[in-house]
């Protein structure tokens, strides 16, 4: 009965007529309630590789007495709707959502752990006064939107290489995402709306009066030191009174492998942070 | 020699492959890991690494032929 129950429970969250579907795994019983967690998807193919290390992560999570929320954004996944209707804004009042359905069922403050672009989605809704977030968790987090959509572009370039086809550049890509609505990019309706949000998302600006504790993961094949905009971020952070926990764990990197893969020592490491950020913090509740 | 072992470490761990890989290796076509997601990574990887741009003109398959071939393209830019 146990295992079924750390399994999680799948369902639809209703909101703003949208069906999201969300995979709740709820907190061990036998062990004392730690708090909430409200995991925020990485994006497009990456978000659909990393699907089982998310929800191994959660299981682990939810054995120490966590419950975990795992989301699709709307138009991906199993939620409603299709990538070509989807916007960032849509999706950050989605996720607004998620988070305080979460707040209301855990009775506390929620952990925000984001994933690649999620990290981004996770630091919006932490700025936000009201969503009241002192700890995050990112991983790998993307620092710059408009790098991360044009690699992103980069994949139509790259596949149009590949299969011999008329050799596109990201410029023109770009222009035509000003010109036209729509871009399809390796199987997604990209909309020009989506495409300016994401690009006018930077870590940089990011502000919070709430936001306490960070841990960084970093996981890599092979480890070496973080790029120059990681560390200057972290450093300005630091500067401003936020605990950020760094580690660099070896693994791969599973939302971009062409297999699934797993890293396990990424799980261990997160678990690990989060039981001695709890054992530390008397104040919030179940903590 | 010092580039063509960086280099063939970066391919190692963003193909998550550990068969070994000489100058004389085809990656494109030879290499099943090597799908149009892995390419992205693996520019991204080296300009982050070797502090280096890659202009949409220059990608092309014949950079991604062999191993020595991507050696040789880096080399031009660093």
């Amino acid at each position: 009965m146990v295992v079924t129950f750390l399994s999680g429970t799948p369902f639809f969250l209703e909101h703003s007529s949208r069906r999201l579907f969300v995979l709740l795994v709820d907190a061990n019983l036998d062990v004392a309630f730690k708090g909430a967690i409200l995991h925020l998807p990485a994006f497009g193919e990456e978000m659909n590789k990393s699907r089982a290390m998310v929800v191994s992560q959660a299981r682990a999570l939810a054995h120490e007495g966590y419950t975990v929320l795992v989301p699709d954004y709307f138009g991906t996944g199993d939620s409603a709707g299709d990538f070509s209707e989807a916007s960032w804004d849509v999706w950050l009042e989605d996720m607004r959502y998620c988070l305080s359905w979460l707040q209301g069922k855990a009775e506390g403050t929620v952990t925000l752990w984001g994933l690649r672009l999620g990290a981004l989605m996770a630091l919006e809704l932490a700025s936000e006064a009201a969503a009241n977030i002192s700890k995050l968790v990112l991983w790998n987090p993307v620092l710059h939107g408009e790098r991360y959509m044009l690699q992103f572009l980069r994949l139509r370039l790259v596949n149009s290489m590949m299969y011999g086809e008329t050799k596109e550049k990201v410029a023109d890509l770009k222009e035509r995402l000003n010109q036209e609505s729509m871009l399809e990019v390796a199987g997604y309706e990209l909309s020009s709306v989506m495409f300016q949000e994401i690009a006018s998302l930077k870590a940089k600006t990011f502000e919070s009066k709430s936001v306490k504790q960070v841990l960084w993961m970093d996981v890599a094949p092979t480890i070496k030191s973080l790029a120059i905009p990681a560390q200057s971020l972290i450093d300005q952070w630091l500067a401003k009174g936020i605990n950020v926990d760094v580690a660099q764990v070896a693994g791969p990197q599973f939302w971009a492998t062409q297999e699934v893969s797993r890293a396990e020592e990424l799980i261990e490491a997160t678990t690990h942070w989060l039981n001695a950020a709890c054992s530390e913090d008397v104040e919030s509740v179940g903590c | 020699m010092a580039l063509t072992n960086k280099i063939v470490v970066l391919l190692q761990d963003v193909l998550q492959i550990s068969q070994p890989l000489t100058e004389d290796s085809t990656l494109l076509g030879g290499v099943p890991e090597f799908d149009s997601m892995a390419v992205v990574s693996i520019l991204t990887e080296l300009e982050e690494s070797f502090g280096i741009m890659v202009d949409d003109d220059e990608i092309d398959a014949s950079i991604f032929e062999t191993v020595g071939a991507l050696v040789s393209f880096v080399e031009g830019k660093i």
